[in-house]
């Protein structure tokens, strides 16, 4: 053993103490690493990592705010909410015993596999829901699936759910709408901020108008959790706000006689030879009726047909009732004609002519106009509806007989004026975008159209559309024929010239105009009130949970500001033509209370049956509220022959006046 | 003959009171340091709380003692002082004698642990004597550093010569060859730390150092290349590197998880027992191996510098002890003993802010586990050992 308290030399000694530092700066540099490495972790990337540590602690479970009712202006319920429980299954979590798994649940269920499967594969709920394949299950079943669902049950779902729900089934249906899982595109829209994949959105009627409303603030309820998913404690709780209740302007009584005169006029003319014998009986697939209040703008009832159940879409619509209410075939269901579809509007119209007539005094309330069979304009001739018409008579009588040559020579004046003056106004489109032609009239209704008000403008922007397709027309067309010539011509410049014919053909609601059912029901509460526009509308009140009831003002519209002459024309004239010599006295003669009103035949191309229109008000008031009725069937025949015996109909329940049985009226326009 | 007695006698009493005065000043057990003592125990003393923290909410939650944990380790922790007033009692020059006998049984409970070892987790760390387990790789950490500093004693005139390098690497190679059979590759990694702080002290020179580190680079590789290292191993050396690997999401779960833990303490930490991440079990093995999560997250950068300062603090004394020490023997024993502990401080604590990859080395002093307080006790024993006979 050598001497172990022998000093190292000086020398060893300096070398000890250099490698002994060389060591500490190794061990210093390994520290200022582990340094940097906290404050970027602790200091600079802190905040992030403690918003991921309350992400893994804390779960947020929404609490679903209970959507609001929906009422008829009686308070009369007709979208309620019900909870139930709803069975559903989530495909990608079944597993690979799926089919052992749905026979087991079928089994439960008292249904069978194939009716599971084919629920699975039909709905169009979500990728990220469970897809609903029972509904009412009872109790007892839901908890035994909650026990069993690791174990058997996987992928399977027992919710309590709230439930929209139609007491009246599909009354009503295109003003309430219905509500659908919200889309990816919509999901990445502002508005919709708020939304989560899976939630429920309005699609359409005033469950989308009024979404915001209905639709109330989810609660939250924060949750503390281990790695296990284990619920360990309630951090706090924010109770959800239920949304507001609407509290519609429909009557339930007015909206289902609607609704019934509506289908069974229909009903009627499907069984009514057709007229013109374009074919056997009328086509009549489909048709709108409107009623509304002339003085506020309050829409009493609006009915589309055909329709379409909205419980149906509770849970998820299937792909097999979804296609048929969107198919072609079954003339649309799911569109609601009174205000996204727009027609022409025949001489339902007639009322803005006369009254851009008088306005613009191309006639007086006393002065006459002549009244023939048949009228030319350069060498075109251009017939009136009743071939034995003749004499002079008033602008009222015009509107009562429906004179179409009275109109005809209004609207040679008026375009005449129009060449004259270099076309720097047109005097009928003006006129009818005053009344507010043209324009969606704003009603608290989803994908409203706003219709067409042709002139010069719109001419030169359709022809700039539709040049190409005549050019090709032209071309293919025979040599020599009709259809070279026409077409050859509409590919010209001069196809896009707004003719003397168009002014002619737009003077009767005929031609490139366009109009939906509410709007010609909004321009005849105008007449019917004496000149007020106002916006019609279907929601008169919310009523907030909180006891608030927030009642909805009606809006008056700038209007056609009609002097006090020009509306006693319009309303004399539509007085009488439910009276002798009217359009529509036959369906009238035996009927108690005044109405007013005026049929329209519209032509829609030469292979179409016309299109029935009749717009009507009660003259006197009935329990303090005049009501503007508008029936219009597509493809229904002459106006008085289907639609006024509709709109009698609904007058007939409207004003206590005894109900009837629908029968086709006599043609008459 | 009295008075000359007496002057004798009082002579010899002066001589007497010089010689105890001196030998009391120099006497050893005056000369503990005292900031060594006091960093250990306070290290120790938050590695109870922290085990408390992470620890106490599954142990309650499964109705048990919530202080169970912290009990064990309370008891590891009187064994390991008691371990330490051995490992200062007995002069540390005596180990230079008994370097090969404690060098031997290290290698033979290896060699046992090898035959006979249970698995845990993968690899067979632990030994079970009479009811007790306990990890011979933690002996074999102070019987290399005494081995090696014994024999760069010895070699002290030719200490630079290539023979004692040779021994030196050899002395290493075999409880590193058993320690990667078992297979730990982090205790591995150890020795090798130990070995490299040895030799540099040790005044070997500095071509032969470089030469070293280059044929170490190139033994990993080719052991890499010959499937030397298993499968597992390597996947978990790299899953920091390669997050996509599946196998390798549960670590890279723990690591996101305790680095989740770490980044949420922020400044000033979620409070003493009031980390989510700590508390509700999210980052797993938080007691052991990711023990440093647990201030990390609860004290926040300030109590991470404190862990941080104090071993810091800690490897200063160290330091400072291999350099007064006496001899050269005293100066390797010191130099092995500091890179023992900032090695595993710092691969450990990389680790769990993900700079290191995933080893399983405890924290030294904090992370729960008898064996490693106990070794870690008697090391530092041995550090104020060197520092108590300083002058003697």
């Amino acid at each position: 053993m050598q001497p172990l308290n022998a000093k190292a030399s000086v020398d060893e000694a300096e070398s000890t103490r250099l490698r002994l530092t060389f060591l500490a700066l190794i061990v210093v540099s390994l520290f200022v690493l582990l340094f940097a490495r906290l404050w970027y972790l602790q200091v600079m990337a802190g905040a992030e990592y403690a918003d991921l540590a309350e992400g893994n602690a804390v779960r947020t479970v929404s609490l679903e705010a209970p959507r609001g009712v929906i009422t008829d202006r009686h308070g009369e319920t007709l979208v309620e909410n019900r909870y139930a429980y709803v069975v559903g299954v989530q495909p990608s979590e079944l597993g690979e015993e799926e089919d052992e798994v749905i026979a087991d649940l079928a089994d439960l269920l008292g249904t069978t596999p194939e009716e599971i499967w084919e629920d699975i594969e039909t709905s169009r709920a979500s990728p990220l829901r469970p897809r609903p394949v029972a509904v009412d299950v009872p109790e007892e079943l839901v908890l035994y699936i909650w026990e069993n669902q690791s174990t058997r049950y996987p992928g399977v779902y027992a919710e309590l759910l709230p439930r929209r729900e139609y007491p009246h089934g599909d009354l009503a249906a295109h003003v309430l709408g219905y509500l659908t899982e919200i889309s990816e595109d919509e999901l990445e829209e502002e508005r919709y901020e708020d939304y989560r994949a899976g939630d429920l959105l309005g699609a359409a009627g005033v469950e989308r108008t009024y979404e915001d409303a209905l639709r109330g603030i989810e609660g939250l309820r924060r949750l503390e959790v281990n790695p296990a998913g284990d619920v360990l404690r309630q951090i706090d709780e924010v109770l959800p706000t239920p949304g507001a209740d609407l509290r519609l302007t429909l009557d339930l009584d007015v909206q289902r006689a609607a609704e019934e005169a509506l289908a069974e006029g229909i009903d009627v003319a499907q069984a009514t030879g057709d007229p013109r014998g374009i074919a056997p009986t009328l086509e009549a697939p489909g048709g709108a009726a409107v009623v509304l209040d002339a003085d506020t703008g309050a829409i009493r009832a609006l009915s589309s047909y055909p329709t379409y159940e909205p419980a149906e879409f509770v849970g998820g619509v299937s792909q097999d009732y979804f296609s048929k209410i969107t198919d072609p075939d079954n003339d649309f269901p799911l569109l609601n004609r009174a205000i996204q579809s727009s027609y022409p509007p025949g001489s339902v119209w007639k009322i803005v002519t006369a009254a851009t007539a008088l306005e613009e005094d191309y006639v007086s309330p006393s002065s006459t106009l002549p009244c023939p069979g048949q009228w030319e304009w350069n060498e075109q001739v251009f017939r009136n509806w009743n071939p034995a018409s003749g004499g002079n008579i008033t602008m009222a009588q015009s509107l009562v007989e429906s004179c179409n040559t009275v109109y005809y020579e209004l609207a040679r004046r008026m375009w005449n004026d129009e060449q004259a003056s270099g076309a720097e106004r047109e005097i009928l489109p003006d006129g009818a975008q005053d009344w507010g032609f043209g324009e969606p009239t704003g009603v608290d209704l989803p994908s409203e159209r706003g219709g067409v008000v042709p002139g010069r403008a719109w001419k030169q922007e359709f022809w700039e559309s539709a040049r190409d397709g005549y050019c090709a027309q032209a071309a293919a067309a025979e040599e020599g024929s009709y259809a070279e010539e026409l077409y050859t011509e509409l590919c010209s410049e001069r196809g896009a010239t707004w003719r003397g014919g168009d002014a002619v053909n737009m003077s009767t609601g005929q031609g490139d105009v366009q109009t939906t059912p509410l709007q010609i029901a909004h321009a005849y509460a105008t007449v019917a009130n004496g000149g007020s526009r106002l916006r019609p509308h279907v929601v008169g009140a919310l009523e907030h949970r909180d006891g608030e009831v927030e009642e909805l003002e009606s809006e008056t519209l700038d209007g056609p500001e009609l002097a006090d002459s020009t509306v006693d024309v319009l309303q004399r004239g539509l007085e009488g033509v439910t009276g002798p010599g009217g359009t529509a006295s036959s369906v009238f003669t035996d009927f108690g209370p005044a109405i007013a009103g005026k049929t329209g035949t519209a032509e829609f191309g030469k292979t179409r049956q016309p299109y029935s229109w009749f717009a009507a008000y009660n003259v006197d008031s009935h329990d303090g509220e005049r009501y503007v009725v508008v029936a219009v069937v597509e493809e229904g025949g002459g106006g008085s022959q289907t639609a006024t015996p509709i709109v009698r109909r609904i007058f007939e329940e409207l004003l206590d006046a005894g109900v009837t049985d629908i029968e086709p009226g006599e043609a008459t326009e | 003959m009295a008075t000359a007695f007496e002057d004798v006698s009082e002579g010899r009493r002066q001589r007497e009171a010089v010689q105890r005065t001196w030998t009391g000043v120099h006497a050893p057990a005056r000369h503990v340091d005292p900031l060594l003592a006091l960093t250990a125990v306070a290290l120790s003393l938050l590695g109870l709380v922290f085990i408390y923290s992470a620890t106490s909410p599954v142990l309650e939650s499964g109705g048990l003692d919530p202080l169970l944990f912290v009990n064990r380790q309370l008891i590891a922790l009187g064994v390991g002082l008691a371990a330490m007033a051995v490992a200062m009692s007995v002069d540390y020059r005596v180990l230079q004698v008994w370097a090969p006998v404690l060098y031997g049984v290290a290698i033979v409970m290896l060699i046992v642990l090898a035959i006979v070892g249970e698995a845990v987790s993968g690899s067979a760390r632990w030994l079970v004597i009479g009811g007790l387990q306990f990890q011979p790789s933690e002996l074999a950490k102070p019987a290399l550093i005494v081995v090696l500093a014994a024999l760069f004693h010895e070699r002290r005139e030719s200490a630079l010569g290539l023979r004692a390098l040779v021994e030196a690497l050899a002395l290493a190679a075999v409880p590193m060859v058993l320690v990667i059979l078992q297979p730990d590759l982090g205790t591995a990694m150890v020795f090798v730390a130990i070995t490299f702080a040895v030799l540099l002290l040790a005044r070997v020179r500095v071509r032969y150092m470089a030469a070293l580190a280059v044929i170490g680079v190139v033994s990993i590789l080719g052991a890499l290349q010959l499937d030397l290292i298993q499968e597992y191993q390597l996947e978990r050396l790299t899953s920091f590197l390669n997050p996509e690997a599946a196998d390798v999401q549960d670590d890279l779960y723990n690591l996101n998880q305790a680095q989740i833990a770490i980044g949420s303490g922020q400044l000033a930490g979620q409070g003493l027992f009031e980390g989510t991440q700590t508390q509700l079990s999210y980052v797993p093995e938080n007691h052991t191996d990711f023990i440093f999560t647990v201030p990390a997250e609860e004290l926040g950068f300030l109590g991470s510098t404190l862990v941080l300062g104090l071993f810091g603090m800690l490897l200063y004394r160290g330091l400072r002890i291999a350099a007064l020490s006496r001899d050269t023997f005293g100066t390797l024993i010191a130099g092995g003993v500091v890179a023992v502990i900032a090695f595993q401080a710092f691969i450990n604590i990389g680790m769990s802010l993900g700079l290191m990859p995933i080893t399983g080395l405890p924290l030294p002093f904090l992370s729960y586990g008898g064996t490693s307080l106990i070794s870690t006790f008697i090391l530092i024993g041995i550090l104020q050992n060197v520092h108590m006979r300083r002058f003697s």
